[in-house]
C-alpha cells in the first residue's frame, strides 16, 4: 500500500452526500478537466517546477481558509453585522475551491512525483501569519482591532497582489488547463480583495486613535513580511525605474513566473494600488513602508 | 497594466522611484510570514535554517499526539471492524426513565425553537420627587 501525500490527502473522499453538498457549494464553475493534461508533452523538469508550485499554492489557499475562518469566528464574536460574515463566508467557499483546484493541478503536472519526491506534495498543519485573536473576556473594540490587522494583512495585501500574480500566470501558461485553473482562481481574487478594503473602511472609523496608531506599527510589519516572502530577494533599489511586459512566450509554461517577473509585479501593485488605497482610508501607509523591516 | 489586441495579452507594469529608501535593516530573512497566496513557492527543503520574522506565525505547539499520527503521508486506514453482533431475545425498548443520569441534561437549545418566556421581572421602584411621604406608624 502506497501512502498518499498531503495534496492526496487534501483530495480525499468523504461520503457521497458531503461529496455532492461541497461540488453544490464550492464547485460554481465548470470543473477543468484534469484528466484531459497530456504531460508527455513537457519534459520532466519542467512538470516537476510547476508542481512545486501548484503544490505550494495549494498549501498557501488552504492557509487562506484557515485564516478566514478564524477572522469569521472572531468577526462572529464581536457581533459585526451579518452582510460582513455572509461575504466572508463566500471568500471561504473560494479558497476551498482554489486549495482542490492548485491540489489537483499538482498531481496533474507530476503524477510520478508522489513516489519519486512527496516532499514536494507535503501538507503541513496551516499556522497564522499574525497572532491568535483576542481570548475570552476581550471587549470588541479589542476584537475589531486585531480584525483590522488580520483583514489589512491577507485581504488588503495578500489578496490584492495576488489578483495580478494569477493574471500573470493565466497569461504565461501555454497550456489551456494551467491557463483554465489560474482564470478561475482569478475571478475571485478581485471580490476578495474588494472584502478586504470595504471592511476595513467599515472598521477603521469604528476603531480608537490609539488602535488605528497600533495598526499603522503592524502594517510596517506587515509590509516587511510580505516584501521578503514575495519579492524573491530582490530588492526595490533594483527594480525602481524600470518595466516589463508579460505575455505568453514560444517557451512551454505550466503556469509558473519568474524571480523578477514576481518583483516587479509586487512593487507595481505596492505602489499603484495598495499603498495609495490604505492612504486613502486614512493611514500612513507610505509611512509605514518606510519602516518596515528589512 | 494589461493590454489587448490581436488575440495576445500583454501585462505591464511599471515600478517608479516612489518606494525607494526608507527600510529597518532587521537581520531577518524568513520567508514563513505574511505572502500572497500566489507567491514565488521555494524549492523543498529551502526553508531550513531560516530565522523566524516579526510578525511571524505562531510556532507550532507540540502536538500531543503521538507522533505516528502526525505524519503528512498518512495512508488510508483500515475500516474499524463491525462490533460483534449480540444475539438479544425478547428486549424491549428501554425505559429511559430507568437510565442512570450522571448529570444534568445540557442546555441545547434547537432554532427554530421556542424561545423561553422572560421572566418577569420585578416592578421597578420609581421614587418621585416630591412624593408621598410613608405615614410613621403611629
Amino acid at each position: 500500500m502506497t501512502a498518499s501525500t498531503g495534496a492526496e490527502r487534501m483530495l480525499g473522499k468523504a461520503t457521497d452526500r458531503l461529496e455532492r453538498m461541497h461540488r453544490t457549494t464550492v464547485h460554481r464553475d465548470p470543473w477543468p478537466d484534469f484528466e484531459a493534461f497530456d504531460g508527455a508533452r513537457y519534459d520532466v523538469a519542467l512538470r516537476r517546477a510547476a508542481a512545486v508550485q501548484w503544490a505550494g499554492r495549494a498549501r498557501a489557499e488552504h492557509g487562506s481558509v484557515h485564516q478566514f475562518t478564524i477572522l469569521s469566528h472572531t468577526l462572529c464574536r464581536a457581533r459585526i453585522e451579518l452582510p460582513v460574515l455572509g461575504a466572508l463566508a463566500r471568500l471561504i467557499t473560494d479558497e476551498v475551491r482554489h486549495a482542490e483546484l492548485c491540489a489537483e493541478m499538482a498531481l496533474a503536472c507530476w503524477p510520478e512525483g508522489p513516489d519519486t519526491e512527496p516532499e514536494v506534495f507535503r501538507w503541513e498543519p496551516p499556522r497564522l501569519p499574525w497572532p491568535q485573536p483576542p481570548g475570552g473576556g476581550h471587549d470588541e473594540a479589542s476584537l475589531l482591532a486585531w480584525a483590522a490587522e488580520a483583514i489589512l494583512s491577507s485581504c488588503c495585501v495578500g489578496e490584492t497582489l495576488s489578483r495580478p500574480m494569477l493574471e500573470a500566470v493565466a497569461v504565461v501558461a501555454t497550456d489551456p488547463l494551467a491557463a483554465a485553473v489560474a482564470r478561475q482562481i482569478l475571478r475571485d481574487e478581485h471580490l476578495h480583495a474588494t472584502f478586504g478594503w470595504e471592511t476595513l473602511g467599515l472598521l477603521i472609523p469604528r476603531m480608537s486613535d490609539d488602535a488605528r496608531q497600533k495598526l499603522e506599527q503592524q502594517m510596517a510589519q506587515v509590509f516587511g513580511g510580505v516584501e521578503r516572502t514575495t519579492a524573491c530577494g530582490i530588492g526595490i533599489e533594483t527594480v525602481a525605474g524600470t518595466d516589463i511586459e508579460i505575455a505568453a512566450s514560444d517557451e512551454p509554461n505550466l503556469g509558473t513566473l519568474s524571480d523578477p517577473q514576481y518583483a516587479m509585479i509586487f512593487f507595481a501593485t505596492m505602489e499603484s494600488e495598495v499603498l495609495p488605497k490604505l492612504e486613502a482610508l486614512g493611514l500612513d501607509a507610505f509611512g509605514a513602508w518606510r519602516r518596515r523591516p528589512m | 497594466m494589461d493590454r489587448r489586441g490581436s488575440g495576445r495579452t500583454v501585462l505591464h507594469f511599471a515600478v517608479t522611484g516612489a518606494l525607494l529608501g526608507g527600510g529597518v535593516a532587521s537581520g531577518c530573512t524568513s520567508k514563513d510570514g505574511p505572502k500572497t497566496n500566489t507567491a514565488h513557492v521555494d524549492e523543498p527543503g529551502a526553508e531550513a535554517g531560516q530565522l523566524h520574522i516579526n510578525p511571524g506565525p505562531d510556532k507550532p505547539k507540540p502536538d500531543p499526539q503521538p507522533p505516528t499520527e502526525d505524519r503528512v503521508n498518512v495512508g488510508p486506514e483500515d475500516e474499524p471492524k463491525p462490533p460483534p453482533e449480540e444475539k438479544r431475545v425478547n428486549v424491549g425498548p428501554e425505559d429511559d426513565a430507568q437510565k442512570p443520569l450522571d448529570k444534568a441534561p445540557p442546555d441545547v437549545s434547537v432554532n427554530p425553537g421556542p424561545e423561553p418566556q422572560p421572566k418577569p421581572e420585578p416592578a421597578p421602584i420609581i421614587k418621585t420627587n416630591p412624593g408621598p411621604t410613608p405615614e410613621k406608624p403611629k
